[in-house]
């Protein structure tokens, strides 16, 4: 109990911070350490795969792809930035709609909630990972070939996208050499 | 551990579509520019075996894949219908392709893997599956759509199908997840399976999945008011694309309709019935209507192509008020049969018929001017009189006529509404069939009637793969016409199956 609160505490403040830095590379360090403490909570859960997952997926990529957009978007017009996100209309709808986002975690958290209707082995297998395996690569093993071919239509998608641009670029200059 | 038996034998046509398209995808690096047609030999020659293979599992009836696939004869009508259609595409494309510099390699894989994923769909026995499917066959075609990068207009496609689809995929899912809260499984005989059947009585909850997942599909069939992305996206999209999006998706998503809807909604049918009879009222209306006001034959057979998905929705309204009629339960599951069967023909005969006239805008077209408005069909029948000729056939089939593989499915479509007690979506489709008369109708008077004003452009040459699908469709739509009885016998054998 003592850990989860001391878990709980670092979570709370950590994304605090990240919302009230000024400077948005500080901003997505302390959502490294959010992170972080999000794996201890889901390992106090011993929920250990998603621990990892936690880890290796959001530390691990997603952060890493905020650090570049923050390094390639141009922050000197920061004054632009803020008054394009504090028209008043805004600032309503985004009160809004916390408020809703907060009665309904209100009302669950009052009520509870009711996992029971998913009846699968996973919820109370003793190995997570273990079961979280056996569910990917024996019961959906077919959906999850097809989503292999899936990411290779999205890689080659990219790709392709990507070279028409520098190949289109390079006939313009050829044509203005000659 | 026990280890569920893998049974790749149930998804052969699937597997090898995808390994020619990797196959596709290897040649391409190594071979030289000027002898890239022989990868449209090796995609075709792929297909052939794929059909083969498809007709080879034709009679198995069971799931493979712990119930993620379901390896019926239904399941492989429509995998024929795939491989046809994506046969036609190889066939139409190689002309058109080279007069916009659009590199063959990656256009073929593209179009191979996203007939894999219509193959998945159509084979789903599970709602992950189904929508893996989808995805695949979806993120193919926003790639495709957007292959002339420095073509304003392919961007606008490309950009406007990605955003409208990805919503429609997220309204999908939402639906999906829904259905998983209130089943706990996401197996398509979930409402049957289901332990807890209270929650399937209260009213809402049911619907819930059942509203979204038909907003999902009827974006992807095209349905009014869920079709506004479809005139600009077949517009902006390279046109051999264009008559491949006509019919894949369309045929897929009508696939997985037929078998969720009569499967697993089967406990619903008065919802859906009033749902889709509004879809299809719409659809043919909206469709018919603004078709006649196009002047580019693009944007005129994108509309045709949003009337055909309205008549298709009679036979699947059809079908679920079979289901429902008091009078032996013998006879009900009859009329229910006849009509998924006359939504199958039809969807058999729409592929041949459109994508040949497809075929015909694109084999007209030149590097400099694509010659899609009507104006330019001025006069054809005296410079180009086979052309001509086969274009007409094509496009007294889209209307109905009789003789010709359009009227078979019409017929059986508008017979099965009269039969069921739908004779207000009868009476509409055939006042909008005369309706879809008239803009047909036009073009041949245009063709065969109008001289041409100014100046003539002639058009491409005649002598392409483009010339050989047209003959062949059009070939087909006249065999079928004529002799029809295989291809309904062999729907109708399917969805006995299916539904037994």
């Amino acid at each position: 109990m003592v850990s989860f609160y001391i878990l709980a505490a670092i979570t709370l403040i950590s994304s605090l911070m990240v919302i009230s830095r000024r400077n948005p590379m500080h901003s997505a360090l302390w959502l490294l350490v959010t992170f972080f403490s999000l794996a201890g909570i889901y390992l106090l859960l011993s929920a250990e795969f998603i621990a990892a997952v936690q880890i290796i997926i959001y530390a691990g990529g997603v952060l890493v792809l905020y650090i570049f957009v923050i390094m390639l978007v141009d922050l000197s017009k920061e004054a632009a930035l803020r008054a394009a996100f504090h028209k008043p209309a805004q600032v309503g709808f985004a009160a809004l709609f916390a408020a809703m986002v907060m009665a309904v975690v209100l009302t669950v958290a009052k009520r509870g909630i009711e996992p029971s209707r998913i009846q699968e082995a996973a919820v109370n297998a003793p190995d997570t990972t273990r079961a979280f395996a056996h569910e990917l690569f024996l019961t959906y093993l077919y959906p999850f070939e097809i989503a292999s071919i899936l990411l290779l239509v999205a890689m080659i998608g990219s790709v392709i996208l990507a070279r028409r641009g520098v190949a289109a670029a390079d006939t313009v200059r050829e044509k203005e050499a000659r | 551990m026990q280890i569920p038996p893998i049974d790749f034998t149930a998804v052969y046509p699937e597997v090898i579509v995808a390994l020619v398209g990797l196959l596709v995808l290897a040649v391409d690096i190594f071979i030289k520019p000027q002898r890239k047609t022989s990868l449209s030999a090796i995609a075709l020659v792929g297909l052939v075996l794929a059909f083969l293979t498809t007709m080879l599992i034709w009679d198995r009836n069971e799931t493979a894949f712990s119930g993620m696939v379901a390896v019926d004869s239904y399941a492989q009508f429509f995998k024929l219908i795939f491989i046809f259609s994506a046969a036609l595409t190889v066939l139409i494309s190689p002309r058109y392709l080279s007069l916009n510099n659009i590199s063959v390699g990656e256009y073929l894989e593209l179009v191979l893997f996203c007939t894999v994923g219509m193959m998945v769909m159509a084979s789903a026995n599970d709602l992950v599956t189904i929508y893996i499917g989808l995805e695949l066959m979806a993120i193919s075609i926003y790639l495709m759509a957007g292959f002339q990068r420095d073509n304003p207009r392919s961007c606008e496609a490309s950009m406007k199908y990605f955003l409208l689809g990805s919503f429609a995929s997220a309204l999908l899912l939402y639906g999906m997840s829904f259905f998983y809260g209130i089943t706990g499984t996401t197996s398509l005989q979930g409402f049957t399976l289901s332990p807890n059947s209270n929650i399937i009585d209260s009213e809402v909850m049911t619907r819930l999945p059942l509203v979204l997942m038909t907003v999902g599909f009827a974006f992807k069939i095209a349905a009014v008011p869920f079709h506004m992305w479809t005139p600009d996206v077949y517009e902006g999209a390279p046109t051999p694309l264009t008559a491949f999006m006509s019919v894949g998706p369309k045929v897929a998503a009508f696939a997985v309709i037929m078998r969720v809807y009569m499967k697993t909604f089967g406990a619903l049918v008065p919802d859906w019935v009033q749902m889709f009879t509004l879809l299809s009222i719409l659809t043919m209306i909206y469709g018919n209507v603004v078709a006649v006001a196009q002047k580019s034959m693009k944007r005129m057979l994108a509309y045709s192509s949003i009337a055909h998905a309205g008549y298709l929705l009679i036979g699947i309204v059809s079908a679920g008020t079979a289901t429902e009629m008091t009078g032996g339960k013998a006879m009900s599951a009859t009329f229910a049969s006849e009509s998924m069967m006359s939504v199958m023909v039809y969807l058999f005969a729409y592929m041949f018929m459109n994508l040949g006239t497809f075929a015909v805008v694109i084999s007209l077209g030149r590097a400099d001017n694509p010659r899609d408005s009507l104006a330019d069909y001025a006069g054809l029948a005296k410079r180009r009189p086979l052309t001509a000729l086969l274009m007409t056939i094509l496009l007294l089939s889209l209307m109905g006529f009789p003789g010709t593989f359009g009227f078979i499915g019409k017929f059986y479509i508008f017979k099965a509404a009269i039969v069921t007690g739908n004779l207000t979506l009868a009476v509409v489709g055939v006042l909008m069939s005369v309706v879809a008369a008239f803009y047909y109708v036009r073009v041949v008077l245009y063709m065969y009637m109008r001289e041409p004003e100014g100046e003539v452009l002639a058009e491409g040459d005649a002598i392409s793969s483009t010339m050989y699908a047209i003959v062949v469709t059009t070939m087909f739509t006249l065999l079928f016409g004529v002799a029809p009885g295989f291809i309904i016998d062999m729907a109708r054998y399917t969805i006995e199956r299916m539904l037994a």
